[in-house]
Parts: structure tokens; sequence; C-alpha cells
């Protein structure tokens, strides 16, 4: 059974330059799972999402997180990707003077490099990102800009699910994906993430609203707030969010 | 420490008729003048003087360094065929060893008509009416200090109206078994209407000696004439340079400088475009890459005396372990200079905690109707980006260099031959990797 968890996070404490954010997670994600993690402003769910991928940001301060039999936290971030861990970013960084092409060339053939494999060919290479493009219909003409320069918001978004095609992550979290979205990119954006969906393969979705899961849909539902997840059920928990909000979820943990 | 100049100035007094036996008489009327100048400047200047916040001219021409006025020929140490590809773009090359002229194969065959270049000393005598005004300020002390010295050089001239799109390159090697001094000496002119294109290489020969590189580069860049002036050096931590540029530019001419610092001792640029007339355009850009405990000083001095001119100044610098950076800008627009407009930037990463930069960028507008802005900003590598890349499985390393090659890349943008811009990108690359000292793409066979 245990062969089977892709990631089994236990009690999870971290924190922002002294002050303690996380407060205890634990959370097991198996194979061709969908995880939604939805909560409050502030409940910790960016930091969730950092402290995995390892941005040196947030101190981790007890617990562990095993991601199939690693100990994701004792690795690099640059590491973490490799071994299948992606994170899309809520606000993709631009990176002026640094291409697409050469950003993805470095990614692909750092991570050939870490399992032994020599690196890509420039024709195999081109091949990989066309392939990829048609994913989330990115367009050719933002292969030669900048990482993220000048990109529209939608275009950002699609941008990050490309990489993660590329790079075909065992995990893969969104982080607010939906965010700075309208609806036709929304949903280009969800079909893109759905197609890379295997049985193999897991994500882990973090969002404010149910709009996404109407897209994306969750297995397991998982309410975040002050550092705990307080609250988790099936796909009718974000439901029943969009209709209640989040305070009743407040009363129960703050009255507890 | 001691005063530097006096021992030059003894060189001189006791040395004189022997320097002049070996140079013509058009550069050797300069010398009295630059003596004088020296004798009344009194003292090279040092750290702390205005406009030398990081080095001490002193200090770098303290050391007791040889100077070649002999002229004993080193030529004859040379390997029979250095090979340098920087360019790689098929440049008609010539090279100066410490400060003699040495052209590189069929040099002369490979010139298109109305392309000269030859050494400065045969110029000065087939050509002496080009040497009755110098462009360099005799009271500027490295001027002072190459113009009593100086005995050769190189000679590189454009006629007019004749466009010539290849680069002519100018590979300065030192090749002594002794510390030495070399006063190096450039001259350009591009007349009317032409164009010439000149890349300059500062290397080393030897690894172990101190050499001391006191060079002028001077342009005369005629109407309507443009000038692309690429300048790489590439020397190792014991090597010291002093350089001056200085050009003069007549009405609508084009000048475009590129400063490409890879690696070196201690070095300071200064330039000074000079304009004769109106709507010229000026471009100077600069990219210091510093490590160790080098230190890289560049100065530069535009003043906009006549209207409708541009100036456009980038300098960019990416310092490492302890190395120090300096940038003096200083640009002024004079009374009835309308219509100028003028950019500064200098922008600075420090890449460890004991590198050092200082920067002054300056703009004095005695004028109306002018667009002009300067800035400076001085940072470290952006934390977001390096995560972002390492999230994608970017090792730490490569995605710092990704970053200082992205922050490097629009000074290297300005170069318009794209060979060589790509050459040029790629020697930046590998000296961000890194890769030992020397530029590895010289190969001495």
């Amino acid at each position: 059974m245990d062969q089977e968890i892709l990631l089994k996070v236990e009690d999870l404490h971290a924190g922002i330059e002294g002050k303690e954010i996380l407060r205890g997670i634990n959370l097991t994600v198996r194979p061709g799972e969908v995880h939604a993690i939805m909560g409050p402003n502030g409940s910790g769910k960016s930091t969730f999402s950092g402290v995995l991928a390892g941005n040196p940001r947030y101190n981790v301060t007890g617990g562990s997180a095993d991601f199939h039999g690693l100990d994701l936290l004792s690795l690099s971030p640059e590491d973490r990707s490799h071994e299948g861990l992606f994170l899309s970013f809520q606000y993709p960084v631009e990176i002026p003077g640094v291409s697409m092409v050469n950003f993805m060339r470095a990614a692909v053939n750092a991570k050939r490099k870490y399992f032994g494999e020599a690196p890509l060919s420039a024709g195999d290479f081109l091949k990989l990102m066309r392939q990829k493009r048609a994913v989330v219909e990115l367009d050719n003409k933002l292969a030669s800009r900048s990482v993220n320069e000048g990109f529209s918001g939608g275009e950002k978004k699609r941008n990050e699910i490309f990489q993660m095609a590329v790079l075909e992550p065992r995990l893969s979290i969104l982080d607010e994906t939906d965010s700075g979205l309208d609806i036709d990119a929304l949903r280009i954006v969800a079909s893109g993430v759905n197609k890379l969906k295997t049985d193999r393969n897991a994500t882990i979705v973090i969002t404010h609203y149910q709009r996404l899961l109407d897209y994306i849909r969750p297995d397991f539902v998982h309410i975040l707030y002050k550092g705990r997840i307080v609250h988790s059920g099936g796909p009718e928990l974000a439901l029943e969010l969009e209709e209640k909000g989040y305070d009743w979820i407040k009363e129960q943990v703050d009255n507890n | 420490m001691d005063n530097a100049l006096t021992q030059y100035l003894e060189l001189f007094d006791t040395s004189r008729d022997v320097i002049d036996s070996h140079a013509p008489h058009a550069i050797n009327v300069r010398r009295d003048a630059a003596a004088a100048a020296l004798r009344h400047i009194g003292r090279l200047p040092e750290r702390g003087d205005e406009g030398f916040e990081k080095i001490s001219l002193n200090d770098m021409f303290a050391p007791d360094y040889g100077i070649n006025i002999a002229r004993v020929d080193f030529k004859a140490a040379m390997p029979a065929e250095f090979g340098c590809d920087v360019p790689n773009v098929g440049a008609c090359t010539a090279m100066v060893v410490n400060d003699a002229f040495t052209p590189v194969g069929d040099l002369a065959a490979r010139l298109p008509e109305g392309v000269e270049m030859m050494s400065l000393a045969e110029a000065a005598q087939l050509y002496p009416e080009l040497f009755a005004e110098q462009i360099a300020d005799i009271d500027n002390p490295v001027v002072a200090l190459n113009t009593m010295f100086v005995q050769d050089g190189v000679f590189i001239r454009v006629r007019r109206g004749v466009r010539f799109e290849r680069p002519v390159q100018v590979l300065s090697l030192f090749n002594a078994s002794m510390p030495l001094m070399a006063a190096r000496r450039v001259l350009i002119h591009v007349e009317d209407g032409a164009h010439a294109t000149v890349l300059m290489c500062d290397h080393p020969r030897v690894h172990t000696v101190d050499y001391l590189s006191c060079r002028v580069v001077e342009a005369v860049v005629g109407r309507d004439a443009t000038l692309d002036f690429y300048d790489l050096e590439e020397s190792t931590a014991r090597s010291r340079r002093a350089s001056v540029f200085a050009a003069t530019q007549a009405e609508g001419s084009r000048l475009n400088v590129c400063s490409i610092y890879l690696n070196g001792g201690m070095t300071r640029n200064e330039f000074y475009p000079r304009y004769l007339d109106e709507r010229c355009a000026t471009r100077l850009g600069g990219l210091v890459i510093g490590g160790g405990s080098q230190i890289i000083d560049n100065a530069t001095y535009i003043s906009h005396s006549h209207s409708r001119c541009t100036s456009d100044q980038l300098f960019k610098y990416a310092l490492f372990d302890s190395a120090q950076g300096a940038f003096e800008g200083m640009v002024t627009v004079e009374p009835g200079a309308e219509f100028t407009e003028a950019h500064q930037v200098n922008r600075n990463l420090l890449a460890s905690a004991e590198a050092r930069m200082h920067t002054m960028p300056q703009l004095i507008i005695n004028c109306d109707e002018v667009k002009a802005s300067h800035g400076a900003a001085t940072g470290q590598l952006d934390d977001d980006a390096l995560f972002y890349m390492r999230s994608r499985g970017i090792p730490v390393e490569e995605a710092r260099m990704m970053l200082i090659n992205a922050f490097m890349t629009d000074v290297l943008d300005a170069i318009s031959l794209e060979p060589l811009r790509d050459r040029l990108r790629h020697l930046v690359d590998k000296r961000l990797r890194g890769c030992g000292t020397g530029c590895s793409t010289c190969s001495i066979k």
C-alpha cells in the first residue's frame, strides 16, 4: 500500500522570518488523484506550495514530506523538479534577457543530465517544444521572447502549463492558476491540465474559488485555515463552500 | 607613496635623444608640451582625488617598469603564427607587440582600396599633416605620459565615402620576460561619409610578469561618417591599463563605442567624445565582469556643445569576489545646445558580499529644450527569478549564470556586426562560466 503513495506530508510546520504560517499539515496524495486545497486569504495555501517546491524564503520548522520514497524537504529545488515535482506559479516571474527557448533547453537538459542522459539534439528539442505548445495552444512567437516578459496574464498561465507538459512531472501543484484568467483562457489552461493527467501522476490544485474545479474535477477537497487542514471531503465540499463561504468553517475552528 | 611621476620625467630628460632617434619628427615634436604639462601637474592622481574613487594612477605607474625606448625587437620572440579568432569574421588584423606594429599575414593585400592600416611611425612620416592636431587633451596625465614616450602604434584610415563593413582588428600583446610599460597609440581617421569598424583586443603573452599599458586612442570621425569601435580587454591579474579614448565628431557623424572588460588586474578607461558640429550621435557602452581583486574604473566625459546631438551611455558591471568597480560619467549640455538628447545609465550587479561599486552619474544642463536623463542602480540577483529557474530544474549556478548573462545582454546588442556580436556574447558567457583566464579562443599554436 505504501508504494502507491506519491506524497505524504506529516505534521508540517513552516514559516517566514520567524512567523509560523503552517502549523501541522497532513496530506496524502496517491497517483491518479486530484486534490483541491481551498481556504480563505492568509490561510497558508501559497506557503504550502512554496515549501513543497523548496522556496528558500520559507523555513521548515517541523514535520516531514515523503515524495515517492525520498525525503523531499532535504532536496534542492532543482532536484525536486528532476524527481517530478512541478509548481505552477501564482505569479510567474518575468526574466528579461533570458529567452523562453534557452530557459526550456536549460531545464530539459538539466533533467536529462540528472538521469545520466545526453542533451537533446537541436532538432529533437524543437520538435518537443512544438508538440508541447499544442497542449495549451501557446503561440510560437512567445518562444523567442524573454521568459514571461510582456506576456498577458493568460499567456503567463498557459506558459506555466506548457512547461509542465515539457517536464512531465509526477506531481503538479497549481497555485491559483485561475487567478487573472478570463473564461476562455481558463478553459484552455484547464483542458491542458486534463490532457496531461494520467493514472501515474497527481495534481494539487490550490484555489480560492470553486470555478476552476468545474473544469478540473477534484477527487478530494481540503480546507486550509490558519495553517492546518481543518476539513476534508469530496468534490461536493467545494460546492458547499461556494454556497456558504468560509465563515462556517472559521466558526467551527475558532470555537473549538 | 613616492611621486611616481619623477622617475618618468627623469627617464625622459636623460633619454630624450634615444627616444627621438627611433621615432619620426611628427611624433617627436609633441613631447616637450607633454613633459611641460606633467611638470605643471606635478603629480599623478591618487585614490580619493576627484574622479579617482577606486584607482590611483600614481600607484599604477609607481613600479619600476622598463620602457623599450631603444626598440629592442621583441617580435622575434613571438611565435610565428599567433592566431586570435575572437571575431572570426574575416578581420584584417595587425598586432601590437608591446608597442610595435606588426602586420598579420598578407594584411596589405587584404585591405580594400581606400582602407589603410599601418604602423603609426610610418604614417607619421607619410602623412605628417594628420599629426598636426592632437585629439586627446595633453593636460590629461595619461595622454601626456603616452605622448612623452610613444614611438609607434597603429594608424587606420578609411577614405572619403568608403564604407568598409568588415572589422579591422588590432591585437595588443605583451611579450617580455621583465616588467614592461608600453606607450600604445592608435590614430583612426574615418573620412566624410565613410564607415569603419575597429576591434581592439588586449591580451597578455606571459601570465607571470607585470605589464602596464598606457594607451591613447584618437579618432577623427568625419562628416556623416560612422565609426564602430569595440574594445575587448582580456588580460591577466598582473596587468595594469590606463586608457584614454578621445574622438572628434563632425556634423552628422556617428560614434559607437563598446568597451568590454573580461579580465585584467587594474584598469582605468576614460572616454572623451567631442562634437565639432550639429547632429552628431554617440553611443558609449561598457560591460565589465570583474572577479578576484580586480579593480575596474570607467570614466566618461561628454560635453554637448552643439545642438541636435544625441548621446546614449550604458555601462553595466557584474562584480564577483572582492572586485571593485567605479563609474563616473559627466554629461554637460552647454548654453545654445538646443534639442540635445543625452541619456546615461549605469547598472551593477554585486554577486558577492565583498564586491564594491562606486557610481556617480552626473548631468549638468545649461540649456532649455533638452531631453536628458541619468540613472544608476546597484543590486543583487533577483531571488524570485533564481527560484523560478531552479523550480524548473535549472541548477543554481547555471541559473545565476543565465541571469547575469541576461543582465549584460543589452550592452552587446549595440554591436551592429552580428557575427562579432555572437562571438563576443560567447566570450562573455565563457568568462562567466569561469573558463580560465586568458582568451581561450586565442590560441598560441
